[in-house]
């Protein structure tokens, strides 16, 4: 198995800078990109070797549209060949299960409070009325391929490609301007 | 005020305890706050509020609903506004349109009186087109007196912002009138989420100006509490595919609703006859709203003409505001009901059977002219003709969801016919005229639409059964009459289309010159075209070319019905402006460093620092570093990705030996270049693929869709964003290279042209491929993002020189290395492009494109792409024609001037014949002529010397 | 053109969410076509005015490829299924 260490952003020195933390308010909007990230992914007709590894992970097998919580992590199932796990990285799996650190592919922010769910309604076309805790919602925001996760009631986490973090930033901004969303 | 009806007459919206005022064409007007800029000037004395589009004839009130054009006003700076919904500020300033020198005087009114003839339907084609020089006198003049309202570009810019905000549910309601209130709460008593939107400035639509306002106010109540969200103020655009775009103030409200239920009512049509759009005649509901909601007096004698009860109900309404009604005619031969009942009880003459054939005055009515059944004629005397010509259904948003309509006779009007699936109707919008029935009819859809989610109970299906046989039974009133045809033989215009000024005549005109289809008579005479889209006349431009044609009018149809369904502001449509655009992590660096940032495809990137020249001359020189982060990195592993590779790309990639690099070209199943790059083999099941910057997602999806079609054991995972890359080149690059990276061997030997190579660069741990796209010594990194910044300023400070993407192109010009996309196109094939060491044809295994690639390697090229030097200080620019003979043979794809080699150089397409190494060929570039030769493409150390050292 | 299509693997989602990846035609059977059936493959569609079958890519989600039945007239997706579903 190949050292694709050129990829993870911990394997070099000096460590990248920590993420922002929290800003209490009724509403906030928080920088996470740092927060690890890691892709499993599968040949096609491995897809239940990938399910089992997500089982004896989080305790029940994958199903896509819904994230599970475990140990730190959260395991995100976009497809019977590919999981997405945010948080701290999955011990390394055996083949044909192979891992690919994506921490610096993916932006990802925090937008929370009671007015989250309405920020992104400006933004996006994403049906969230019957989102709890786990749902995952693969698709567009503000035009760009984007994964929203609930983390919480109100806790969304909008992970999208990292060229896009300006961008994406300016236009939760913006959004959630008239709402009274506190940025940082 | 002398318009003003007493104190307890009518008035339900306006406070008369307090006056605001505005100025109406320079003069103070008072009004009550409530007051329409329409009831105020209307209660002020002042009936002539625009000057039609065409004839500038005088236009007064007619529909007092937002639905005709005769109001259409100039409200501080902005032009277009209906004088009858705008709701009255303290302080506005009112101006008139299409009126010159003035609203009384319109001087040209001039065309109205002696154009006639001369503007008949597509008159400017008629008459003005020769002799030419007419036209080219005539067309200025026209454009100056076309179109309503004017724009004041010198104005103050205005910010518009909008905010669109997407909203799912259940049931979407559109109308908020009895049958859309009821439907709403049907439906969310059920417990379905439900929005409604009504484009009153209250719930209950016409119900409250013609008695019912109770019963809407407690159903709207019933609506809050069920937690109905309603959105007032609020106009449906269109209906697209189930997607509802709702406008409301400064909001875009995108619905998308599981079940639409529409509930918009019906349009009051006017009558046709001569001077029928006098100012003074005005619609039944007009008349019923300036009393009830106004308290406005519409007239001070009236004469009354209709087809059904709406007209004689607003005689009724008259008569109890103290206003004198002369005599009422109803085309019907024998009316009855409360209303006609009422009036017989009262003395009003009732004249059966009689229809209104003219209305005369200067620039309000004064004289009425009716037509008994037998033809005899009877004139009055009247300041102020009601008029009713029935209820014309608002189908637009249904036709335009799907909806056939067919044509009831009785009425003379178009109903929906068959809705499609998830969309209901109710109310008057289906012909359901009266409010009991209309309300029925609303809880109807309501229930339907609930119970079609699933929702509610045999306790509701069996209510729902109910109501149904209730709507059933329930009386539809006395039918009104369809509207009598126009009289022949009368003085003065009968106009159709009083947003066009498209008279009867205009319509039988183009009859007769053979547009007798709907849709031709609509773009010929623009009937229809106009700020009402027809609300006003579609039914009557019906009609009238269903007599002219013989045709019933069924056959005849109506237009397409097309979105938007209200005159809507271009700002909202704009929205939020989104423009996506993609940044590499290094772009801080670029901006701080001075550097000119372009797009390029979708990616913000440096296209030069300031100095082009001396960037160019450091990659030659001395070391220069680029930012390509854009180009697109796939990593592609597993047992079969070698295989997988063989058969995607023309080239073999399985015979790569780990630590090498391949250059491969990308050809689709039509043996077409489509994209290049690099793959490097870092282990035995482990490539790392490079694109181009545009092509990378396209690229990625492409691969992913061979993969869903031969399910090869293969994982590929799109990095390109994951990792930064920069390209560090120059014949000092390695000793750069050497001190960030002591843990590298840098030597000729230990790191070799085509390379790939793993190492700490500046701490950051590195893939660093030796490959040479601007012909110097060159070592492109690639790092995790996260530390793109930490390289970048170590190999700075180290003494690289930042450069960007035109010093870029002026390299790799000079060498000879097109740029897909820019040097090639869609139909450019390997061999053409001087690529066929790529293809190998000779695989065993079959590749995308081998079949086409076969065929074409059997046929000559008919063009190649050539290296050309140009003569001369200048050079084309990109895109030139190269031309043969006199003719167009070919053209320049890239050409720049080389500074190192001192001459203009270019990438050409020739044909065939002109291909060969020293041809010479002619280029022209607009006026300017060139002379060029054709060279060897790798105009710069041809044989690689530098690039290999 | 607004309709909803629904992923296999992430629900419905509005049609701009998407890539349209073309008619599904019959697989080649490996052999070599001659000049007619390669024409064919590469240049011609049946287009038809009715219920199609097409491939879509969740181009803003979960970026897999995907079959669906549509009726080309009324924009109704009559049914999605994921690529290794069987038809």
């Amino acid at each position: 198995m190949i050292d694709l260490g050129f990829l993870d952003p911990a394997a070099s020195t000096p460590p990248p800078r920590s993420p922002v933390g929290d800003v209490p308010g009724a509403g906030a909007l928080v920088d996470r990109s740092l927060v690890v990230k890691t892709e499993l992914q599968t040949g096609p007709d491995d897809t239940a070797e990938l399910a089992a590894a997500v089982e004896r992970a989080t305790g029940a097998p994958p199903r896509t549209g819904r994230a599970i919580e475990a140990d730190g992590a959260w395991w995100c199932p976009l497809t019977p060949t590919r999981v997405l796990v945010v948080g701290d990285p999955p011990a390394t799996p055996a083949p044909p299960v192979s891992a690919v650190t994506v921490t610096s592919g993916f932006a990802a922010f925090g937008l929370s409070g009671p007015t989250a769910r309405a920020v992104l309604a400006r933004v996006s076309a994403l049906d969230l009325r019957r989102a709890d805790t786990g749902t995952l919602l693969p698709g567009s925001v503000a035009r760009v391929p984007a994964i929203v996760l609930c983390r919480r009631e109100d806790e969304l986490l909008i992970l999208a490609g990292s060229a896009h973090a300006q961008y994406l930033w300016e236009t939760l901004v913006d959004a959630a301007e008239p709402s009274q969303v506190t940025h940082a | 005020m002398k318009g003003r009806l007493p104190y307890n007459v009518g008035g339900a919206r306006i406070d008369r305890s307090r006056v605001l005022r505005f100025t109406f064409d320079g003069k103070v007007v008072e009004a009550h706050p409530g007051d329409t800029v329409g009831s105020a000037l209307h209660a002020a004395g002042q009936t002539t509020l625009s000057r039609s589009f065409k004839y500038h004839r005088p236009r007064g009130l007619l529909c007092c609903a937002g639905q005709c054009p005769n109001c259409l006003v100039d409200v501080d700076g902005s032009p277009g506004v209906r004088a009858c919904t705008e709701p009255v500020r303290e302080g506005m300033t009112v101006t008139p349109q299409n009126a010159w020198p003035s609203l009384g005087f319109d001087a040209l009114r001039a065309v109205d009186r002696v154009g006639g003839p001369f503007t008949p339907p597509g008159f400017y084609y008629k008459m003005l087109i020769r002799p030419r020089a007419a036209w080219r006198l005539a067309e200025p003049m026209i454009r100056r007196v076309a179109g309503l309202g004017r724009l004041d570009p010198g104005a103050t810019e205005r910010r518009w912002r909008t905010d669109y905000r997407r909203r799912h549910c259940d049931v979407l309601v559109v109308g908020g009138g009895i049958a859309g209130l009821a439907a709403a709460v049907r439906a969310a008593e059920l417990g379905a989420d439900v929005v409604l939107a009504d484009d009153g400035p209250e719930p209950g639509g016409r119900c409250l100006a013609e008695g019912d306002g109770a019963r809407v106010a407690a159903l709207a109540e019933r609506a809050s509490a069920a937690g109905v969200e309603l959105l007032q103020g609020a106009s449906a655009l269109g209906f697209f595919d189930g997607l509802v775009a709702v406008w409301q103030g400064s909001v875009l409200h995108q619905v998308r609703a599981a079940r639409t239920v529409v509930a918009t009512g019906a349009v009051e049509q006017p009558l046709l006859f001569a001077g029928n759009d006098l100012p003074g005649v005005m619609l039944s509901g007009a008349v019923r709203r300036l009393i009830s909601l106004y308290g406005v007096a519409p007239g001070t004698r009236a004469v009354v003409a209709g087809v059904g009860d709406p007209a004689l109900e607003a005689a009724v309404a008259l008569r109890a505001a103290g206003i004198h009604v002369a005599a009422v005619a109803d085309a019907r031969p024998s009316p009855t009901g409360e209303a006609a009942d009422a009036l017989r009880a009262a003395g009003v003459p009732l004249l059966e059977g009689h229809t209104v054939v003219r209305a005369a005055g200067g620039s309000r009515v004064a004289k009425v002219t009716l037509a008994a059944p037998d033809g005899t004629r009877s004139r009055l005397r009247a300041d102020l003709l009601v008029i009713s010509g029935g209820m014309a259904p608002a189908t637009s948003l249904l036709a335009q969801a799907g909806t056939s309509l067919e044509h009831d006779g009785e009425r003379g009007r178009f109903v929906p016919a068959d809705l499609p699936p998830g969309v209901f109707a109710a109310g008057q919008v289906l012909g359901h005229d009266a409010p009991a029935a209309a309300e029925l009819s609303g809880a109807v859809a309501g229930a339907d639409a609930a119970h079609e989610l699933g929702l509610g109970d045999d306790a509701s299906r069996a209510l729902l059964a109910e109501d149904v046989s209730a709507l059933r039974g329930a009386s539809p009133g006395t039918p009104s009459a369809p509207p009598p045809a126009p009289p022949k033989g009368e003085r003065g215009r009968c106009v159709v289309c009083l947003c066009e000024d498209v008279t009867v005549k205009d319509l039988k005109t183009a009859v007769a010159e053979g547009f007798d289809d709907i849709e031709l008579a609509k773009r010929y005479t623009t009937a229809t075209m106009g700020p009402c889209q027809g609300r006003m006349c579609q039914r009557a431009v019906n009609a009238v070319l269903a007599e002219e044609t013989g045709r019933a009018p069924a056959a005849v149809g109506l237009t397409t019905a097309r979105p938007p369904w209200t005159t809507v502001p271009l700002g909202v449509l704009a929205g939020r402006p989104y423009q996506p655009a993609k940044r590499s992590a290094l772009h801080a660096r670029h901006r701080e460093a001075g550097a000119r940032i372009e797009w390029a495809g979708d990616w913000r990137r440096a296209y030069d620092y300031g100095d082009p020249d001396a960037e160019i001359a450091a990659v030659h020189d001395g070391c220069g570093v680029i930012d390509v982060s854009s180009l697109g990195k796939l990593l592609v592993r597993g047992p079969d990705a070698a295989a997988f590779l063989d058969r995607v790309y023309p080239n073999r990639m399985s015979t790569l030996a780990p630590g090498r690099i391949r250059y491969g070209v990308l050809t689709g199943e039509a043996g077409r270049i489509i994209d290049d790059g690099t793959v490097a083999r870092l282990d035995d099941e482990t490539f790392y693929v490079t694109t181009t910057s545009s092509g990378a997602g396209a690229i990625f999806e492409w691969l992913q869709w061979w993969q869903a079609d031969w399910r090869l054991d293969v994982r590929i995972t799109d990095v390109t964003q994951s990792l930064s890359a920069v390209n560090v080149a120059g014949p000092r690059a390695r000793d750069v290279l050497a001190v960030l990276a002591p843990g590298l061997d840098c030597s000729a030997d230990g790191f070799g042209y085509l390379d790939a190579r793993r190492g700490a660069v500046a701490g950051v741990e590195a893939l660093a491929l030796r490959i040479g796209f601007v012909g110097e010594l060159g070592y492109e990194l690639h790092v995790a993002s996260a530390h793109a910044l930490t390289l970048w300023d170590a190999l700075v400070a180290a003494g690289a020189r930042p450069f960007g993407l035109e010093p870029q192109r002026v390299l790799r010009l000079q060498k000879g290395h097109p740029i897909i996309g820019v040097d090639t196109d869609a139909e450019t094939t390997p061999a053409m492009a001087g690529m066929d060491f790529a293809v190998k044809l000779d695989k065993d295994e079959p590749f995308v494109g081998r079949w086409a690639l076969e065929r074409l390697a059997s046929r000559e090229c008919t063009e190649r792409l050539v290296g050309v030097v140009i003569e001369g200080e200048h050079v084309p620019g990109d895109g030139a024609v190269v031309v043969a003979g006199d003719a167009p043979a070919g053209r320049i794809t890239s050409a720049r001037r080389s500074a190192r080699l001192g001459r203009g150089i270019g990438l050409a397409w020739v044909p065939n014949g002109l291909s060969e190494l020293g041809s010479r060929i002619e280029i022209r570039d607009g006026g300017t002529t060139f002379a060029a030769e054709v060279v060897d493409a790798a105009f710069y150390d041809p044989d690689g010397e530098r690039l290999r050292t | 053109m607004s309709f909803v299509l629904e992923c296999p693997h992430c629900g419905p989602r509005e049609v701009t969410d998407f890539r349209f990846g073309g008619e599904v035609r019959p697989g080649d059977d490996g052999g070599r076509p001659d000049a007619a059936a390669l024409t064919r493959t590469l240049y011609l569609r049946a287009n038809v005015d009715g219920v199609q079958r097409e491939w879509w890519q969740h181009r803003s989600g979960c970026g897999a490829w995907f079959r669906a039945e549509r009726d080309t007239g009324t924009n109704r997706v009559l049914r999605t299924a994921a690529a290794e579903v069987a038809w």
